[in-house]
Order: structure tokens, then C-alpha cells, then sequence
């Protein structure tokens, strides 16, 4: 028998939206309500609506795969990484929600020298900002994770595995739930069904916001929709250097556990997760043209099946019961940049690669840069090339 | 439920075995799991995913929410199989498990096919109006399939007595079946399941083939089968889905749909002991009265509705059927396991209990719309029917029949009819549309009109026993604590309650859970919606989404022609991509450090061999190459001289290197570029991208040879006497064939067409010959006796690395990251400053300007022969954590020609570092230092490669 999960007694108010804020953020996904939250906690602004065209966490909040990691390469990001990491560590006894938090470890499979070399390259630096990383041979991959398929004879056999044990999942419902309700006790007003048309401006100061419940005075406003900020942005008069694309995910059946840690392999466009309930949940590769329909080329899924029946034989009979796709904001060479940007007198973004997105985000709002003044990009470095060793 | 002697379409003739929890039963052909089981008197099938309930099977069809199992058939086991939907066979073992499969590792061998087609009309759904849509395309002569999927076509058909026509339905149905059939334009699809819904018209199928067989039938067929069908109009035909009724205790085994009652009575023969109806609408009468007619005992219909004048509900009058009207069922009793033994109802004049073992439950129809709802097609809420209708319909796309909302037989055959030639027309073809089809239901008669979805509360409101998702266990208390919390959204009522998130994605839920959310924040139904519908409609076997590209049909393994060669020789191979490459040609008791330096001495100091035959080679002609090659390298490909190579650098739009390699000009209008073997495919792709999109008029073409030619090379300082042996036609003299030089069409062990160029990877002097790619095993024998008085010696990659290393040589991809410039790698120098090149704009950029840019450069171990694991950080403070990170160690190795490990790095400023030393922490605690040089550890001014 399944455990039940269990919700509070109460989630958050259904305000109507008062005729101005102090701040007004666009997009009610976990970064939208997390810039809520710490704003209102750790910087006593309680004048604070997030305003949602759907309903809150509608967008990537429940479309990514509720990975949740630090193990990334760049010295200036892995501390926010890090810091993100931690704190979801934290979360659960924080907003006194039980968001399944679960460092069951993440292990990231190499297929090739230089794969492995190029994995090794991010356990290094890792370790250098005092991250957690380890490197596995095939044996102790064997006894990590006995599911996956280390013969020698598959189409490209596994020759290692770096493992972040504190990365893991979290239940992605259950953290929208759980933001949306810390922030909403603080006074944050959640605005649902509440979709930006427009933007008021004084000069190239903003004003405020124009929605379909009626225009909101706003002293400043944070873009925070993810996947759609190229639209927010030229709404608001400027160009952001993104581009956003489809990036794929399913879930099977509810099965019995057979998959205890989070087997990621980048050659061959494949991770997988077993949720608490029972559900595997598998992201692919992203894919190849822009779009903001959420929903991908059924190619793209046929591949990542075909991937993890190599590396996951037990999966051949389990099925595919729901698909779909988060969108993602790409920034044309991946995003590499953290600095402030003057793009538009208070607005910032909160944009991410494909792994920012896919992640439930860092819970930053209240560092390192906590002011929605400043604009801030969730970003992550591009990794090596991890294509083959080229040769001569 | 018990199995009539007569009626029903299954073959009491053909009996067949199955197990059941490891019990041996029996049914017929004809049955499904689910039937046969009912019909062998199994109705608890498992218990449910947090309550621990029992439960049974609720439908005869797709909206089966609690029947399922665990198949296990040829060895291999297949979770959460609907046993509404699995047509018995001869030795099915089943285990009911309901609501979570186990997976096992015995099915990767089994085989699952993929088909591509193609079709003028896709009709989905075999009911009335599918085959009535099918049957007016295919007499337009169009392409046409029809999908189903049940086992047999007919929908409603199979369950309902009704006439076309004059005829039985059913005979109806099986004419057009036969017609269709024998058309050559049409295919019909059965056991086949519409699953997903692409742009542009595309549908995944499922085809269920082997899977329906017994273990002996199977032979070769295939599990199941994937169509990819690209339709140029699609008919969604598929039909209304029944609702229950949420009222308390209304999951017991025992409890089933007014429809699916009918069904099981009208195709296996089966039937309750008493049977009592509990309604909103008329079609449940239909129920009562087949049940009556087969001599079964119908206890009662209870109607929530007030008397009306449907003639339905008057032939149940008139057949002394008890109707308790303005009645509701406000509770059931069971037995000592849970199955039904009795129904409390609450009439107008007080509650009575009535004794049943099924209760036929219907809160009504609504069309199912999960396909249109994929792609986010427009729906309105009917208020006639308590449910979403299709308010639009998709480009390229027709609703017909109960899925339009339409929900009479009449309809079904009109709309279908309307359907098809809309698609027709929609194809150009409408003139030839037979317009006299005879599709008329002789069966009019006027139905009173339902009642509105219902939840009957609970008389002692207790609503933790009232089911709105039997799947998944979500209470009518589930979706007011919701409420209560906040949630309005139904998207938020089922991620709190986790309504519709089940196998069966809670078709049979999720209306209720959308007016009951409604009732309970007092706005209209319209306004509440249901929640979305993510594909697939029916979920889909990871195998049969992957086929057979698994092993080695998961991608090519790509070999080159001296492949066995290199297996005979002894090497070692890599995976480089698609291509496996002999790292090393190991010898008998050799360590691999001893064999990288044999092979590393052969070539600095006698002669080595190397297969580089996965070099990739593009051939780039026309009269606007050179301008074209121009454009995207760093410098100037335009002035080479015939017969003569550069090497060079391309960069993208950012200024970032893409790849560098050497670029040989064969005639003024002709040029031969290599690139590294990762970059194959992305550099002609690159060039066709500008070829096509920027500089269409330009005439350039450019062809990927590398699978047609062949390449060797020979490097070495006693290389040139060994191509000279074997090209005794060719003038290789150092002053003859200077370095970067290239002849074309020469003899080169006897192979006409040969190339011979002058180029260095290693830094020694050395030669590449590109033969015919079959002739290559020809070739390597030829330079292996010619180059035996000099021990020639075969060499790979891990040599290469070595010799490349000490060179200073990068290899893109492993010394540049996606940030690096050609500039930070030293190789500036190369670029051209008389003319533009892709990328040139963006080293303006500050940021590419920046003297703190990870650059390449030279690293020697200090104290030390251990060699550095590539990838590791270089830190100027070593301590704890955190260490500033300098940059990391690119590339590395024993350099048994300078005699110390040593390597090339990108660190930060590093070109204005040189001197200074660093430490690279390793993973297992300790440390190495290492001290910048210059990138170029050998021969610094190049003077070898003359040799």
C-alpha cells in the first residue's frame, strides 16, 4: 500500500489584487514564489504581489524533473549552486512542509576517456569550492546503482560515474505548495489568473503593470517567467539575448522501486528518477528549434527511451503514461554571464539554461543578490565538450 | 456475476485456460481478462493504493480505473495491464496487481516494430461514426485508416440493439467492416490505440499484435507495433465516455457502469444474479431492459430524476421494471470480502434497501477528447450534458459523433457522414463523395434529458467513503480539504488530491472532480474547466517507443576498413564517437605506459604508422570556394597556391572556436579540408548552414568523403623513405615536396588515384596518403614492408595525445572549452587581418579582450614522474576548501621523449603566468605541483617535421 502524502490544512489566501505594491513579480514558478518568499522573510518587504496568468507553478515548476544539485563546474556559480543545495536541505523544517526532499545521489555516467575526463573536470572543481564529488569506477557504479547495464557489449558501455551523493529529487508539487504558502503567511499577495499585458512606464521607469484583472501600480517589478521572458521582455520594451526551446519529460507507471539514486548519462541524452510514489520521471535532450508550445518532437522521445533501455534493460515493459515539454530560456552560447545588466530600470529576469529549468530553483531570492533591482540570471556555465576524443 | 447459457459473442466451443493469482481458471474466446474473470466469479481483484479497499472491475473499457494486472507471457512481465482491454488467450497468467507494476529484466530480448504511413483520412475510433466516416472516404477512393481500439470493431454497436437501416446494428457494422476490408484504399487497424497527437497531424499508434496471442501463436510477430501516421485529415471518432456517480461507499466490487453492464451482457454473456440501475439519464434504461430480456432479475432503476415521457423509460414501465424516480443511492453494503450485497436508496418516501450483486451505475456521457485536448483544441461546457464539447476543431481535423457531444445513434452516422466529407473536401476530392449512403438509425425515439453530473452526499457526512478517483484513492474529503486550503484551480485540486494522476489518468474523474470543485466554490461549472490532458491517451511501452534501435542498432558503430588489421595487430580500441580507434597496439607482457613509449620512440626516432582514415574530409569546389572558405576560417584560404595546405582555425558566430584542420587547394576551384574526427559532421553542416541560409547564390558545393577515403599516416624522420618506396613516382625530396605540400593522383602502392600530402600532427616529419577506402588494407600492408627495415611501428591514439602533446598542438574540444577564442590559444597568429571571417566582429567584445581569459599553456610536473589526471583544477593556494581555481589541466601526459610528465592547461592570464607553479589537488588527498612553460615542450622552433 502507498503512503499517503499529506497537505496542509491551508495553503494560501485568494486575495483580490490591491491597486499597487511595492513590488510586483511576473510569474508564480518556484523562482517567482521563491523571490516572493525571501523577500518578504529576509527583507521585511510584505508590500508584495506575484502575479500569475495561470495558476501558480503552471509553467516549468511542473514540468521539470525535480532534480536537485550542485555539482556544477564554473567557480563564480558553483557557490550559488552550493548555497541553493543547502538550503533545500532546509526547506522541509523552514516552511514546515514536507517537499520530499531526498540527497539520494546523483550519478552522472561516462561513456567514453574523454567523457570521463570531462566529468572528472567538474568532481575536481568541485572539490576545489568544497562540494561534494566522488568518482566511480564500473564496480563501485555496480554496487551504487545495480539497474544500470555495465556490459562491455552495449553500443557505448559505461567506464565510470562521478557522484554528487547530496544531490537528489524533491517533490516539485509539493514545493510550489510549500513556497506558495510560506510566502503567502508573510503577506505576499498570490494573484492567479492574472496575466501581463503591459507594462506602464515613467520615462524608462516602470510603474506598473497592466493585467487582465486591471492595471497594478508597482514600485518595482521582477521578471521571473521562465520560458517566456523573451515576451515578457519585448512587452517591456527590450530585447534579452534568449532564445527558448522545448525540453522534453515523461513519467511511467507507478512501479515498484527498482531505482534508488538518479542516473544521469549526457552522451546519451538520458536521466531517470523513481519518485517516492513509484513513478519514473526521465528528461531527455533538449530540442533542436524554438518554441513555446509545451510540447516536443516525438523523435526526441523515441531516442531517450532507446537510450534508456541500453543503459536500464528492467525498463522495457514499464510505460510512458504522461509527456510533455517545460520551455527554457537559452542564451545563445549557454548562459555565462551574472552581472547586472542595464537593461530597463528595475525589472530583472530570472532566466535559465536548460538545467537551471529543469531543476526546481535556487532558493536565492536573499543571496548572494537579493534585490530585484538587480537582475540576476540563473545560470549555468556550458560544461566541456563532452564529445569524443576527437582525435588527430 | 454469472455467464448465460445462451447469447453473448463469445465461442463456447474454443474454451481457454488461464491463471489468476496462480489459480487455474477458464474462459472463452471472446472474453477479456477482465470478462473471464467476472465470468469465473473473481470480482476482487486487488486491493486499492492507500486505503486499502477492495476493488473490482468498473467498465468494460478504456475507462477501467481499478482492473489491472500484472501479464506475465514468454517469460517476460508487463505491469498495469488493463483487463479491460486484454483479449484472453490460451495460458494468460495474471496477478492483480492494481495499482503499481513490478518490473523485471527478462524483457529486453522481445521484439517490438515500428511502421511509417502515410494516409489521406485517419479515422479514429470504429463506433458508428467512425465506420461510417471510413466507409464515405473509402468510397471517395482516398487513403484511409481506421483505427480501433477494441479487437473488433463496432463501439457502441457491440453493446447496444439497435437497427440501420432496417437491419441489426451490429450486422450493419459488420458489412462495413467487410467493405472496408475488401477496399485496397483502406486499412483497418484493430486492437490499435490512437495514443498521441503531434502538430501537423501526426498520431502515434500502438498496434497490440503478439501480446494478444498465446505463447505457441506468437511465432514471429511482434509484441506490439508503432505506426507513425502522417494524415492529411483526421476524423476523431472516439466516441463518449460514461461518468459514475460519486456517492458514498460507491467503490465496491460490484459497482460497474450502466454501459459496461451492458456490454459484458450483450458480448460474453454475463450477467448479475439482480441487478439494480442507479441513473441520471435514459441510456441506462437500456441496461434494465437488455438484462430483463435475458431473464435476469433487475431489482430496481433508480433515476435521480423526476417521471418523464422518454420512451425508454416507458418500455421499462411497461415491463414492470420498479423505477424509484427522485431517488438517489446514498450507500451499499457488502460481504464479509467487500462485494456488493445490497444498495440503500433515499426515495422521495424514505429510504429501502434493494438486494443486488451489480449495480449499474451511469452519471451520464461525455465525449472523450483526450487527443483534441493534447494539442490544446478549444472546448465549451455543455450544460445539456454536464461536460466539455469540442467548441473547435483542430487544423486538418473533424469531431464526429459522441466525441462532438452528439451522443444519439442517429448522430453518430450523420456527423460521421459530415466528417468524411469535410475531410474530403478539405482534400479536394468532395465530387466524388457517393452522397446517398444509407445511414439512417430507424430508432428515433425521444430521450428525456439527463441530469446534471452528481455527488450524492453523504447522509451521516462522513465523505471519506465517497470516491471520485477509484485509481487513486481520492475522496470527495480529499477535494474539500483542497478547498478549505485555498486551491481553486482544478490543476491545484488535483495535484492536492491527486485526482487523474493514475493509470488511467482518471477519464472516469475528472468531470466529477471539476463540478464538485465547482459546487464546493459556488461558481458555475464553465468556469472551473477539467484539467488538462497530457499525452499519451493510453500510456505507451518504453520498448515499443524505442523498437529494435538497441545494441548495436542503437547507433552505427563506425569501424574503418583496417579494422581487423588493427584487431590482428593487437590493439586496444576507444570509443571516439561513433568510431572505435586503436588506442594502443599492445604487445605480450607490455604495461600500457611501456607501449605508448615504444610507439612514441618509433616516431620520433625511426618511423610510425597511424590509421587516421576517421579524419574528417570535405571536398569544397566551385567557382566560389575560395571566397567561401574565406569566409569561414580565420586567415587566408584564397591565396594557397595548387598543391599547397594551411592550417587554420573556424570559429562561430561568437568568435569561439568550432574546429581547426588542415585545408590542402587541389586545383583553383577545388580544395580537400580536413577536420577533426568529432567535428566531421558539424563542419559540413556548419557550411551548409551558411551555403544555405546566407549565401544561397554563391556556387559552392561541398561533399563529406570521409567514408570514401581512406587515410594513413606515416610520420617520422625515416617517413619519406618509406613514401618514396611506395610512391616511386612521386618526387617527395625536401625540396620537392616541401612541408604543407599535396599531390593528387599518384600511384601509391599500386593504387591509382592516391593523395599524398605533407602534414604533421607529431611535429615530425611525416605524410598522409589517402587511397580508395577499400584499398586502404592494401596501402597498410605496403607501408609496413616498406617501412620494416626501419621497424615501422603502428601507433594510436594515446601516442598520438603524447606526440601532439609535447608539441603543444591542441585538439579542439579537449583544449578549448565553449568559451575559448583562437586568440587564447595562442593561435592569433592565424588570423588574417586583410579580410572578414565568422566570428572576427566578436573578439572586439571586451570580454573576449581580456588578459585574465583562460589561456592555453605548457605545464611541466615539478618533482615528479606522475602525470597529472587530465581534468584536474590548478590552484595557486592550496588549502582547504574553498581554493581559488586557476584553471585545470587540459591535456596530459608521460612524455617519454622529454623524459617527465608534462601537459598543456588553460589557466586564467595564463600566457602572463609562465614560471609560475601551481598545484593540481587529486582525488585521493594528495597533491602534484606543477610549473607553466611555454605550450611547445619539443622542438620549439619546428624543425624536425622538415626532417
Amino acid at each position: 500500500m502507498e503512503h499517503a502524502f499529506h497537505n496542509p490544512d491551508f495553503l494560501w489566501r485568494n486575495p483580490e489584487p490591491r491597486a499597487s505594491y511595492d513590488v510586483v513579480i511576473v510569474g508564480g514558478g518556484l523562482h517567482g514564489l521563491s523571490t516572493a518568499y525571501h523577500l518578504a522573510k529576509n527583507h521585511g518587504m510584505r508590500n508584495v504581489a506575484v502575479v500569475e496568468r495561470g495558476w501558480l507553478g503552471n509553467g516549468n515548476a511542473v514540468r521539470n524533473t525535480t532534480v536537485v544539485r550542485s555539482n556544477y563546474l564554473r567557480e563564480e556559480s558553483m557557490p550559488l549552486y552550493e548555497f541553493s543545495l543547502q538550503r533545500w536541505a532546509l526547506w522541509r523544517e523552514e516552511l514546515d512542509f514536507d517537499i520530499l526532499f531526498d540527497p539520494r545521489g546523483l550519478l552522472s555516467l561516462a561513456h567514453s576517456t574523454a567523457e570521463a575526463n570531462a566529468m572528472k573536470r567538474v568532481v575536481y572543481a568541485n572539490r576545489m569550492a568544497g562540494i561534494d564529488g566522488e568518482w566511480l569506477e564500473p564496480a563501485d557504479i555496480a554496487d551504487f546503482c545495480p539497474i544500470i547495464n555495465l556490459s562491455p557489449e552495449i553500443r557505448y558501455p559505461v567506464v565510470g560515474a562521478a557522484l554528487q551523493r547530496r544531490g537528489g529529487i524533491a517533490r516539485h508539487d509539493a514545493v510550489v505548495f510549500a513556497l506558495a504558502r510560506a510566502a503567502d503567511a508573510l503577506g505576499v499577495d498570490l494573484i492567479q489568473g492574472c496575466e501581463v499585458t503591459g507594462f506602464d512606464f515613467d520615462g524608462n521607469r516602470v510603474t506598473g503593470v497592466q493585467t487582465t484583472r486591471g492595471r497594478i501600480g508597482a514600485g518595482k517589478v521582477g521578471l521571473v517567467g521562465a520560458g517566456r521572458t523573451p515576451l515578457l521582455a519585448g512587452m517591456a520594451g527590450f530585447d534579452v539575448p534568449i532564445q527558448s526551446y522545448p525540453l522534453q519529460a515523461l513519467v511511467s507507471d507507478i512501479l515498484e522501486p527498482v531505482l534508488h539514486c538518479v542516473p544521469m548519462s549526457g552522451m546519451l541524452h538520458v536521466y531517470v528518477s523513481q519518485a517516492h510514489k513509484g513513478e519514473l520521471v526521465m528528461g531527455a535532450a533538449r530540442d533542436t528549434y524554438h518554441s513555446y508550445a509545451q510540447r516536443g518532437s516525438v523523435q526526441i522521445l523515441e531516442h531517450q527511451l532507446q537510450a534508456a533501455l541500453e543503459l536500464y534493460p528492467i525498463m522495457s515493459r514499464a510505460r510512458m503514461l504522461r509527456t510533455w515539454a517545460g520551455i527554457v530560456d537559452v542564451t545563445p552560447t549557454l548562459p555565462r554571464s551574472s552581472g547586472a545588466r542595464p537593461w530597463t530600470t528595475c525589472t530583472s529576469t530570472a532566466a535559465g539554461e536548460p538545467g537551471a529549468s529543469r531543476r526546481p530553483p535556487a532558493p536565492d531570492g536573499s543571496s548572494p543578490t537579493p534585490s530585484p533591482t538587480v537582475p540576476r540570471t540563473t545560470s549555468t556555465p556550458p560544461s566541456p565538450s563532452i564529445a569524443s576524443r576527437p582525435g588527430c | 456475476m454469472k455467464r448465460l447459457t445462451n447469447g453473448g459473442r463469445i465461442d463456447r466451443s474454443r474454451p481457454l485456460t488461464f491463471t489468476w493469482n496462480g489459480e487455474p481458471f477458464t474462459g472463452f474466446a471472446g472474453d477479456t481478462l477482465a470478462s473471464a474473470l467476472l465470468g469465473a466469479g473473481v470480482d476482487v481483484l486487488g486491493r486499492s493504493v492507500t486505503l486499502d479497499r477492495p476493488r473490482g472491475v468498473m467498465s468494460a473499457g478504456l475507462e477501467e480505473a481499478t482492473g489491472f494486472a500484472q501479464v506475465t507471457s514468454g517469460g517476460s512481465s508487463e505491469p498495469l495491464v488493463r483487463l479491460t482491454g486484454l483479449p484472453l488467450y490460451e495460458g494468460l497468467s495474471a496477478e492483480g496487481l492494481i495499482t503499481r507494476g513490478k518490473l523485471d529484466d527478462h524483457g529486453a530480448a522481445a521484439r517490438f516494430d515500428k511502421r511509417y504511413a502515410h494516409c489521406d483520412v485517419l479515422v479514429i475510433g470504429a463506433g458508428p461514426a467512425g465506420l461510417s466516416a471510413a466507409l464515405a472516404a473509402t468510397r471517395a477512393g482516398v487513403r484511409v485508416i481506421l483505427v480501433e481500439a477494441d479487437v473488433e470493431v463496432g463501439g457502441a454497436l457491440l453493446r447496444d440493439e439497435e437497427t440501420i437501416a432496417g437491419a441489426r446494428a451490429l450486422d450493419w457494422g459488420a458489412s462495413v467492416r467487410q467493405s472496408l476490408g475488401l477496399a485496397t484504399n483502406t486499412r483497418v487497424l484493430t486492437a490499435t490505440i490512437a495514443s498521441l497527437l503531434m502538430d501537423q497531424n501526426g498520431v502515434l499508434l500502438a498496434q497490440r499484435i503478439g501480446a494478444h496471442l498465446a505463447a505457441g501463436e506468437r511465432g514471429l510477430h511482434p509484441e506490439q507495433r508503432l505506426w507513425h501516421v502522417r494524415a492529411r485529415t483526421i476524423i476523431l471518432a472516439t466516441g463518449a465516455l460514461e461518468r459514475p456517480i460519486v456517492f458514498p461507499d460507491n467503490d465496491r466490487p460490484g459497482l460497474m457502469l450502466a454501459s459496461a453492464a451492458r456490454a459484458y451482457l450483450r458480448r460474453q454473456a454475463l450477467a448479475p444474479e439482480r441487478g439494480v440501475i442507479f441513473t441520471t439519464n435514459d441510456d441506462a434504461y437500456r441496461t434494465a431492459l437488455a438484462w430483463h430480456e435475458a431473464g435476469v432479475a433487475v431489482a430496481g432503476i433508480v433515476d435521480v430524476r423526476p417521471a418523464g415521457g422518454g420512451a425508454l423509460r416507458q418500455r421499462a414501465i411497461d415491463a414492470g421494471l420498479a423505477v424509484h424516480y427522485e431517488s438517489e443511492v446514498v450507500g451499499t453494503v457488502g460481504d464479509e470480502r467487500g462485494r456488493l450485497q445490497r444498495v440503500l436508496v433515499r426515495t422521495p418516501t424514505g429510504t429501502i434497501t434493494l438486494e443486488t450483486d451489480l449495480l449499474a451505475v451511469s452519471g451520464g456521457y461525455e465525449p472523450n477528447l483526450n487527443l483534441h485536448l493534447q494539442l490544446r483544441g478549444a472546448t465549451r461546457y455543455d450544460p445539456s450534458i454536464g461536460a466539455a464539447v469540442p467548441a473547435a476543431t483542430l487544423p486538418g481535423q473533424w469531431i464526429a459523433g459522441a466525441a462532438s457531444g452528439q451522443l444519439t445513434l442517429a448522430d453518430a452516422l450523420r456527423t460521421g457522414v459530415e466528417a468524411a466529407h469535410g475531410a474530403l473536401a478539405g482534400l479536394g476530392r468532395i465530387h466524388t463523395v457517393d452522397r446517398d449512403l444509407p445511414f439512417a438509425a430507424d430508432d428515433e425515439s425521444r430521450e428525456d434529458p439527463p441530469a446534471p453530473s452528481l455527488q450524492v452526499a453523504s447522509p451521516d457526512g462522513d465523505e471519506t467513503r465517497s470516491f471520485v478517483d477509484l485509481h487513486r484513492d481520492a475522496t470527495v474529503a480529499g477535494v474539500q480539504r483542497a478547498v478549505q486550503a485555498g486551491v481553486r484551480h482544478i490543476e491545484h485540486v488535483k495535484r492536492f488530491t491527486l485526482v487523474g494522476t493514475g493509470v488511467e489518468q482518471g477519464r472516469t474523474a475528472r468531470t466529477n472532480a471539476a463540478s464538485l470543485t465547482a459546487a464546493l466554490t459556488g461558481r458555475p461549472a464553465a468556469d472551473v474547466g477539467t484539467s488538462g490532458s497530457r499525452p499519451p491517451y493510453e500510456p505507451l511501452t518504453f520498448h515499443l517507443l524505442a523498437g529494435r534501435a538497441l545494441g548495436e542498432r542503437y547507433e552505427p558503430r563506425r569501424t574503418t576498413a583496417l579494422h581487423q588489421l588493427h584487431e590482428a595487430n593487437g590493439a586496444i580500441f576507444e570509443v571516439a564517437g561513433q568510431w572505435l580507434r586503436p588506442s594502443r597496439y599492445a604487445r605480450v607482457g607490455e604495461s600500457p605506459r611501456d607501449t605508448v613509449v615504444r610507439e612514441c620512440q618509433a616516431a620520433r626516432q625511426r618511423v610510425a604508422i597511424m590509421d587516421a582514415s576517421t579524419l574528417g574530409k570535405i571536398d569544397v569546389r566551385g567557382p566560389d570556394a575560395p571566397w567561401f572558405l574565406d569566409q569561414l576560417y580565420v586567415n587566408v584560404i584564397s591565396t594557397i597556391p595548387v598543391g599547397r595546405a594551411r592550417y587554420s582555425v573556424m570559429c562561430h558566430v561568437d568568435g569561439t572556436i568550432l574546429d581547426d584542420g588542415v585545408v590542402m587547394r587541389i586545383a583553383e576551384q577545388q580544395f580537400f579540408v580536413t577536420t577533426s574526427t568529432g567535428h566531421a559532421a558539424a563542419v559540413v553542416d556548419w557550411m551548409e548552414e551558411w551555403l544555405q541560409t546566407e549565401w544561397p547564390a554563391k556556387r559552392v558545393w561541398v561533399t563529406p568523403i570521409t567514408e570514401q577515403l581512406a587515410t594513413i599516416a606515416i610520420i617520422g624522420p625515416r617517413s619519406r623513405e618509406v613514401i618514396a618506396a611506395v610512391a616511386p613516382d612521386v618526387d617527395v625530396s625536401r625540396t620537392e615536396f616541401p612541408f604543407h605540400s599535396v599531390v593528387r593522383n599518384v600511384t601509391a602502392a599500386g593504387i591509382a588515384g592516391s593523395q599524398i600530402a605533407r602534414v604533421s600532427f607529431s611535429g615530425e616529419l611525416a605524410f598522409e596518403v589517402s587511397v580508395p577506402w577499400h584499398e586502404a588494407p592494401t596501402l597498410w600492408d605496403a607501408l609496413l614492408v616498406a617501412g620494416s627495415p626501419h621497424d615501422i611501428t603502428p601507433y594510436g591514439l594515446d601516442a598520438l595525445q603524447a606526440l601532439r602533446i609535447e608539441k603543444g598542438f591542441i585538439i579542439v574540444g579537449q583544449d578549448t572549452e565553449a568559451l575559448t577564442t583562437p586568440f587564447d590559444v595562442g593561435l592569433g597568429g592565424l588570423v588574417s587581418q586583410l579580410k572578414d571571417c565568422v566570428g572576427r566582429r566578436s573578439w572586439e567584445r571586451p570580454a573576449n579582450r581580456r588578459d585574465d581569459r583562460a589561456q592555453l599553456v605548457g605545464f611541466t610536473v615539478v618533482d615528479s614522474h606522475e602525470v597529472v589526471p587530465e581534468g584536474a583544477a590548478l590552484t595557486r593556494a592550496l588549502g582547504a576548501p574553498p581554493m581559488p581555481i586557476d584553471g585545470h589541466v587540459s591535456s596530459s601526459c608521460w612524455s617519454a621523449t622529454l623524459d617527465r610528465s608534462l601537459g598543456l592547461a588553460l589557466v586564467r592570464g595564463g600566457r602572463g603566468r609562465i614560471g609560475e607553479v601551481l598545484h593540481a589537488p587529486l582525488l585521493d588527498g594528495r597533491a602534484l605541483r606543477v610549473q607553466l612553460v611555454e605550450p611547445v615542450h619539443y622542438d620549439p622552433k619546428g624543425e624536425r617535421r622538415h626532417g
